[in-house]
């Protein structure tokens, strides 16, 4: 569990981070995003007890990281987007040096790193140096760092970053088992598609400031605050347009002729129509504009529906809808924590 | 990667190693690192190399005087090569101290070591040591490859010809100044932002540390063997205060503040 209240960091002049409350509970992926310079390491450092707060308070699995750091290093795990390995020696010497700095029996660390080398598919390279390594490869060792202790808590910055396609789905994959295993675990991202594949929870950060934070869905449907529907049918609709928008939810209906698959947008398919509208409750009004269509007679091919996407919502943050998200946000954090001490 | 096998319990706490432990560790991981550097390798074998070769040039004539003077010149000019040949193979991995914190820092393996538990005081003296450490060891190997020259090139009768005070003296200034060199140059290390400029103020040091060991070595036999051995134990006093006092004052909370 990870939480935070009003935390603030503070270089001279330069406050890095502001007032950021978060709550990250047991078995649950929080992804932060944000552009280069937002926070976001600042804030893990903070979390992750290798830089003090200026103000404001966190805990990190139970302990306070302003008066428990070393408490809070020794139940974390921390990956960036630098592997930062000794890349003269091999994996088992590596593994077993921050083993032994952890405290970990000599037993247990021979175990723990059998364990790690072949969850991470390293087993073969184990008598080679690192150094020879490919990227994606060193991340893996870096991970299988951060996890040589078992953390209860895991701060993932950038673990993707560099990687192949193939090696970052594996860390993606891995990143999710980590989950299972009910870790709290906080992921820094550029990648909008990553953090929404697999947070539970985003945060964006501007400025130092949170300003938005909730499940990538809800984050969606603050930008717009409408589900886009379009119904496809099979020959015209018998119903005019006029008759759907007395539907009450039903905003801005339309008829538009399906464009052709692969064509270029002026080509139309002739004969196929599609209804488009816009609707704030999509799961009540979805069922009575079928339902009149069906008592119409129309043939539905196909019914999808399309919310914002979250790189709309990154968008909409880091511009001036940043303002009105946030002011959102000011007024929901202190109904889950209290945003000041 | 393998997915299904995995059986990782979140929240296992072990007990914590000691200070003495951790400090120990990352000490013989910095050693293991300066004994792989292949380039500090190549650079103290070459000293040691030149070495030899400057005491077949320069040692061997002087011995070949038999006169009471001519003896006492070569004993000087032994002690003096003992200086020369003590430090020299030492200097290569006093350069390579100045990489200790900085250039961790720079290839990204520092964060991983500040984030374990371990404290701040274990982790520099762990690094200051690790980098203390094999300076020391080619120091003591250039003097012992240059006590067996002398023997096997011109008699172990040779060697009575050091003069004893002035070249324990010397034996223990050399320790002294590997000391001061490589905690001088670890420190800075560990308050730059980059290698490049480690190695830069590094530099620097050496040269006004040479120096000051030429300047010493040529006072010291005027002021007589009293005041050189005050001055090596001044020596030992500012690089121990200089360990003591960074130690105690390094906070990694200021190394992540500087990136």
């Amino acid at each position: 569990m990870i939480e935070t209240y009003g935390l603030t960091r503070r270089f001279g002049t330069l406050t890095a981070v502001s007032q950021v409350s978060l709550r990250v509970p047991d078995g649950t992926i929080l992804a932060l995003l944000g552009p280069n310079g937002a926070g976001k390491t600042t804030t893990i450092r903070m979390l992750a007890g290798l830089l003090a707060p200026s103000e404001g308070d966190a805990t990190v699995a139970g302990y306070d990281i302003e008066r428990e750091p070393d408490a809070v290093r020794a139940c974390v795990g921390l990956v960036t987007d630098t592997p930062g390995l000794f890349e003269q020696i091999k994996v088992p010497a590596y593994l077993d040096f921050f083993g032994s700095i952890y405290g970990i029996s000599a037993a247990e660390r021979t175990r723990r790193i059998d364990e790690l080398l072949e969850f991470f598919d390293l087993e073969e390279h184990r008598n080679e140096k690192m150094a020879g390594f490919s990227k994606g490869m060193k991340q893996k060792v870096a991970l299988a760092r951060a996890l040589i202790h078992e953390p209860a808590v895991l701060f993932l910055d950038e673990p993707t970053s560099g990687l192949d396609p193939l090696a970052a789905r594996a860390v993606r994959e891995l990143i999710v088992g980590l989950k299972q295993a009910s870790r709290s675990i906080i992921l820094c991202t550029h990648d909008l598609d990553e953090a929404e594949r697999l947070a539970d929870e985003v945060a964006i950060i501007r400025q130092g400031r949170i300003v938005a934070h909730d499940t990538p869905a809800a984050l969606r449907r603050q930008v717009t605050g409408e589900t886009q529907v379009m119904i496809e049918f099979a020959d015209d609709c018998p119903l005019p347009v006029e008759a759907l928008a007395t539907i009450d939810g039903v905003n801005s209906p339309h008829f538009r002729e399906k464009k052709a698959t692969g064509s270029l947008s002026s080509v139309t398919q002739p004969g196929a129509l599609i209804l488009e509208y816009h609707t704030p409750r999509p799961k009540l009004v979805n069922p009575q504009v079928l339902s009149r269509l069906s008592a119409a007679g129309a043939q539905v091919v196909s019914v999808t529906s399309e919310t914002s996407s979250l790189e709309d919502v990154y968008a909409s943050a880091m511009g001036d809808g940043g303002a009105a998200i946030a002011d959102q946000e000011q007024t929901k954090v202190p109904s889950v924590v209290p945003e000041e001490k | 990667m393998n997915t299904e096998t995995q059986s990782y319990t979140a929240h296992t706490t072990y007990n914590k190693a000691s200070a003495q432990q951790i400090t120990w560790l990352i000490a013989r991981r910095q050693i293991g690192e300066a004994v792989r550097d292949r380039s500090t390798l190549i650079m103290s074998g070459f000293f040691l190399a030149f070495q030899t070769v400057l005491v077949l040039i320069s040692v061997g004539p002087a011995l070949g005087d038999h006169t009471q003077n001519g003896l006492s010149n070569a004993g000087g000019l032994l002690a003096f090569f003992l200086l020369f040949v003590g430090l020299m193979p030492a200097t290569p991995a006093i350069g390579i101290a100045s990489g200790v914190f900085a250039g961790d820092k720079e290839r990204g393996s520092l964060t991983p070591l500040l984030v374990t538990p371990a404290s701040n005081t274990a982790i520099f003296t762990g690094k200051v040591l690790g980098a203390i450490l094999p300076a020391l060891a080619y120091a003591a190997i250039g003097i012992l490859v240059y006590f067996a020259e002398i023997s096997l090139l011109y008699g172990p009768d040779k060697l009575a010809l050091f003069p004893i005070g002035f070249s324990v003296l010397i034996v223990l200034l050399i320790p002294a100044i590997v000391l001061f060199g490589t905690a001088l140059a670890s420190v800075i290390s560990s308050r730059v932002r980059t290698f490049q400029s480690a190695q830069n103020y590094s530099s620097i040091i050496l040269v006004v540390l040479w120096l000051g060991l030429g300047a010493l070595f040529f006072l010291a036999r005027a002021w007589g063997l009293w005041a050189f051995a005050s001055a090596v134990i001044g020596v030992y006093v500012i690089a121990v205060l200089l360990i003591v006092v960074s130690a105690a004052t390094w906070r990694r909370e200021e190394v992540m503040a500087r990136q």
